[in-house]
C-alpha cells in the first residue's frame, strides 16, 4: 500500500512537470499553430538562471525559483519577438523548422558560452527531506512539485476564465481571424501565449533541476519531446488534453519503472512511447482532441 | 476541378489533379486506351520519360563530380564525396515522404539505424561476431551474406518497421505527425541501445565489411533519384502532392490521403534504408548515437535548404549543406588552437550545427520554398528551351507549366 502511494506521488510529480510543459506548448500551438521545438531551450535557460543565482549569490530558494520563472518568461517572449515574428502565419512546417533551428542555435550557444558539461546546483539540504504523511514517507521535492503544479494549473485556469485577456486568448485559440475581427489584438494575445508558456517552462525547469541537481545544454530536449508527445496524446491544441496527456505519460512511465522486470528496464522509454502510439492508433485526434481537425 | 466524375479517380489516371498543380496535357485523350497509353509513354507526360530526363539532368553532374574527385583529389576528399552521396540518398528518400506530403518528419534516421545494424549483422564474418557479440542467436551468428542479399533482407526488415510505425502515423493530423516521428526515433534509439546482445548497446559496433565505395554510392544516388522522380510523377505521387497543396480539396476529389501517405512513407523508408546500409558499410564501426538527432538534423537541413518539394531541391540542398558542413568542420579545426593577441582559442563547439541552424533560419525567413524552388531542373531547362524555340503551342507539356505568382 505504502509503495503504491509513493509511486502515485512520483507519478503525479513527474506527470505534473510534463503537464506544465505540454500546456505551454498547447497554448502556443492553439493560438498560432506553431509547434515550438525551442521550448526545451526556454526551460534550459531557466535552469541556467538557477545555477547563476546559486553559484554567484548563494540566493535562497524562493529567489532561485523566481529567477528560473522570470528568465524563462522573458526568454519566451523575446524568442517570439526576435525569431518567430517573421514566420507568423506561415505553414505548420515553416514554423516548426524555424523553432527547430532556434533550438539548435541556442544549444550550441550554451555549449560555447557556458559549458558543454553539466553544471551542478547545490540546493538547500532541506529539499531532500522525507516527510511522513499518514504513515507514508513523501519526499519534500515531490510534494513541492505537486503543490506548484496544482498552483500553476489553477492560476492559468483562473486567468483563462476570469480575465478579459484570458477570455480573448481562448477566443483566439478557437478561431484567430474571427477573434481579430472582434477587436482582439493579435500581438498582445501571442505575446501573452508565449509569456504563459515561458512561465510554465520556468516552473518545470525549477522542479526538473531541483530533482536532478544539474543543468546542461541539452537538458530541455528529452522532457520537452515527452511533453510534445503528451500534448499529441491529449489532442494537439486542446489545453485540458495537454494536461491530461502529461499526467497519463507520467503515470505510464512510473508504472513501467516500478513493474517492468529488471531485464526490460533499458527499454522503458520505448515501451511508454509505444503505449502512446497505441493510444493514437485508437484515437488519432488524441484523448480530448476534436475529431474534425483543421490542421 | 471538382467535377462529379472525379470520384472515380481509379479509372481515370488523369483525374483528381489539384488546382495549382501540374496537370499533364490532354494528348491523345480522345482515342482508345491503347493509343492513349502509347501517347502517354512517348510524350513528356509519361512518368517514365520525366523520371529519366530528371535523373539524367541531376545524374550527369554527379557522375562528373565523382570523376573529378577520384581523378584530381585525395582520399580525404573522396571520403567526403562518398559521405555526401550517402546523405544524398537519405535526403532524396526522406523527401519522397516529406516533400510530396508536405509533412516534416524527424524520424527517418531511425530507418537508417535499423538498416545499418541489420546489414552489418548479415555481412559480418561469424568469427568477428563470435568475439564482439558472444550472446548473439546462433542463427544470426553463423550467417554471412554478400552485400546484395543482405541488402534485400535488410530492406524487408526496414519495410516491416516502417509499416509498424506508419499505420498509426498515417492517421494523425499533419501537425501531430512530426512529433509522433520524434517518438519513433526515440523508440528506435532506445531499442538499439538496449539490445546489447545484438548491437553491443551504446558501445561501438565494429567489423562491418567496407563493401561500399564511391561507385556503389554513386549508383545508389542515381537509383534513388530515379525512384523519387518516378514516384513524384506517378499518379499516386500526383495525388499525394495534391493533398500537400490542399488536403480538404484533395479528399473531396477522391484522394485517399491516409493510405497514399502510407505508400509514400513506405517507399521513403526503403530508400532511406538503402542510405543506412551504405552508411554502415562506409563507416564500418558505429554506435546508435550516430543515428540520432545530429544526423537527423543534418538531413532536415539538407532537404529544407534545397527545397523539399522537388528532387532537384533534395539533391542540390544535400550538395550545398554538405559543402558548408565540410567548410565548417575545417574552420573549427583551424579556429581551435588559433592564437590571437596572446590568447589561444580553445573549445569552440558545434560550428557545423550553428551553420545549419542559421542556414535553416535564413531559408525560412527569405525563401521558404528552398534555394531551388518548386520546379524540377529538367522542367525548368525544357521550359527555357521551348520558350527560346518559340514553339509553345506545338507541345502538350507546356500545360505542365506552373504559373508562379
Amino acid at each position: 500500500m505504502e509503495l503504491v502511494v509513493q509511486q502515485l506521488i512520483n507519478a503525479i510529480s513527474l506527470g505534473g512537470v510534463y503537464a506544465l510543459l505540454a500546456l505551454g506548448l498547447a497554448i502556443v500551438f492553439s493560438i498560432m499553430g506553431m509547434v515550438n521545438f525551442a521550448h526545451g531551450e526556454i526551460m534550459t535557460l531557466g535552469g541556467y538562471a538557477m545555477w547563476f543565482v546559486t553559484v554567484q549569490f548563494g540566493a535562497p530558494l524562493p529567489i532561485v525559483m523566481a529567477a528560473a520563472i522570470l528568465t524563462a518568461l522573458v526568454a519566451a517572449v523575446l524568442m517570439e519577438r526576435i525569431a518567430f515574428r517573421p514566420v507568423r502565419g506561415a505553414s505548420v512546417a515553416t514554423m516548426l523548422l524555424t523553432s527547430f533551428a532556434v533550438s539548435v542555435i541556442l544549444q550550441v550557444t550554451f555549449q560555447n558560452v557556458i559549458s558543454p558539461r553539466p553544471r551542478g546546483i547545490q540546493l538547500p539540504p532541506e529539499m531532500s527531506q522525507v516527510i511522513p504523511i499518514l504513515g507514508v514517507g513523501i519526499g519534500l521535492i515531490q510534494l513541492t512539485a505537486i503543490v506548484l503544479v496544482l498552483l500553476s494549473l489553477g492560476a492559468i485556469t483562473l486567468f483563462l476564465r476570469r480575465t478579459t485577456l484570458g477570455i480573448s486568448m481562448r477566443a483566439a485559440a478557437q478561431d484567430f481571424s474571427v477573434a481579430r475581427l472582434m477587436g482582439i489584438r493579435a500581438d498582445a494575445v501571442i505575446a501573452t501565449a508565449f509569456a504563459i508558456s515561458g512561465l510554465l517552462a520556468g516552473v518545470a525547469a525549477f522542479l526538473w533541476v531541483a530533482q536532478r541537481g544539474s543543468v546542461e545544454p541539452a537538458m530541455g530536449l528529452t522532457p520537452v519531446i515527452k511533453a510534445f508527445i503528451a500534448a499529441v496524446m491529449g489532442g494537439l491544441g486542446s489545453l485540458p488534453g495537454a494536461v491530461l496527456g502529461g499526467f497519463v505519460l507520467g503515470f505510464v512511465e512510473i508504472t513501467l519503472q516500478a513493474w517492468l522486470p529488471q531485464a526490460a528496464l533499458p527499454f522503458k522509454d520505448a515501451f511508454s512511447l509505444a503505449i502512446v502510439i497505441g493510444i493514437l492508433l485508437w484515437r488519432p485526434q488524441g484523448l480530448l482532441g476534436r475529431a474534425t481537425d483543421r490542421a | 476541378m471538382a467535377g462529379p466524375a472525379s470520384r472515380h479517380t481509379d479509372r481515370h489516371p488523369d483525374g483528381g489533379h489539384p488546382p495549382g498543380e501540374d496537370a499533364p496535357g490532354a494528348i491523345a485523350r480522345a482515342d482508345g486506351p491503347a493509343v492513349r497509353l502509347l501517347g502517354r509513354s512517348l510524350s513528356l507526360d509519361s512518368p517514365v520519360v520525366r523520371a529519366a530526363s530528371g535523373a539524367t539532368t541531376l545524374g550527369v553532374p554527379l557522375i562528373l563530380l565523382v570523376l573529378l574527385v577520384s581523378v584530381a583529389l585525395g582520399p580525404a576528399e573522396q571520403q567526403v564525396t562518398q559521405n555526401f552521396l550517402v546523405s544524398l540518398v537519405a535526403v532524396v528518400g526522406f523527401g519522397i515522404y516529406s516533400g510530396n506530403t508536405g509533412i516534416m518528419t524527424f524520424g527517418h534516421v531511425a530507418f537508417m539505424g535499423i538498416a545499418a545494424y541489420a546489414s552489418g549483422l548479415l555481412t559480418m564474418s561469424p568469427a568477428i561476431k563470435m568475439q564482439a557479440l558472444p550472446n548473439l542467436l546462433p542463427l544470426i551468428r553463423d550467417v554471412q551474406l554478400p552485400l546484395i542479399l543482405a541488402a534485400i533482407v535488410t530492406l524487408v526488415v526496414v519495410a516491416l518497421a516502417a509499416l509498424l510505425f506508419g499505420v498509426p502515423l498515417s492517421r494523425l493530423s499533419a501537425a501531430a505527425t512530426p512529433i509522433a516521428t520524434l517518438a519513433m526515433l526515440m523508440i528506435t534509439y532506445v531499442i538499439l541501445v538496449g539490445s546489447a546482445d545484438v548491437t553491443r548497446g551504446s558501445q561501438t559496433f565494429y567489423g562491418v565489411p567496407p563493401d561500399v565505395d564511391l561507385v556503389v554510392a554513386l549508383a545508389a544516388a542515381i537509383g534513388a533519384i530515379v525512384v523519387a522522380r518516378l514516384f513524384r510523377e506517378s499518379t499516386t505521387g500526383l495525388r499525394v502532392r495534391a493533398s500537400r497543396e490542399d488536403e480538404l480539396a484533395a479528399r473531396s476529389t477522391g484522394v485517399d490521403v491516409a493510405n497514399l501517405r502510407l505508400v509514400a512513407w513506405l517507399l521513403s523508408a526503403l530508400v532511406v534504408g538503402v542510405a543506412g546500409i551504405l552508411l554502415g558499410h562506409t563507416l564500418t564501426a558505429f554506435s546508435p548515437k550516430q543515428f540520432y538527432f545530429t544526423l537527423q538534423f543534418a538531413l532536415v537541413a539538407m532537404l529544407v535548404v534545397g527545397g523539399p518539394t522537388t528532387v532537384t531541391g533534395a539533391v542540390g540542398g544535400s550538395f550545398v549543406v554538405a559543402l558548408l558542413m565540410e567548410a565548417a568542420r575545417r574552420l573549427e579545426g583551424v579556429v581551435n588552437g588559433l592564437t590571437i593577441a596572446g590568447t589561444t582559442i580553445r573549445g569552440v563547439f558545434g560550428l557545423q550545427e550553428l551553420t545549419l541552424g542559421l542556414l535553416i533560419l535564413v531559408v525560412m525567413y527569405r525563401r521558404r520554398e528552398g534555394l531551388f524552388g518548386r520546379v524540377e531542373l529538367d522542367e525548368l531547362l525544357a521550359r527555357r528551351w521551348l520558350r527560346s524555340q518559340g514553339t509553345r503551342n506545338a507541345v502538350s507539356t507546356v500545360a505542365d507549366e506552373r504559373r508562379h505568382p
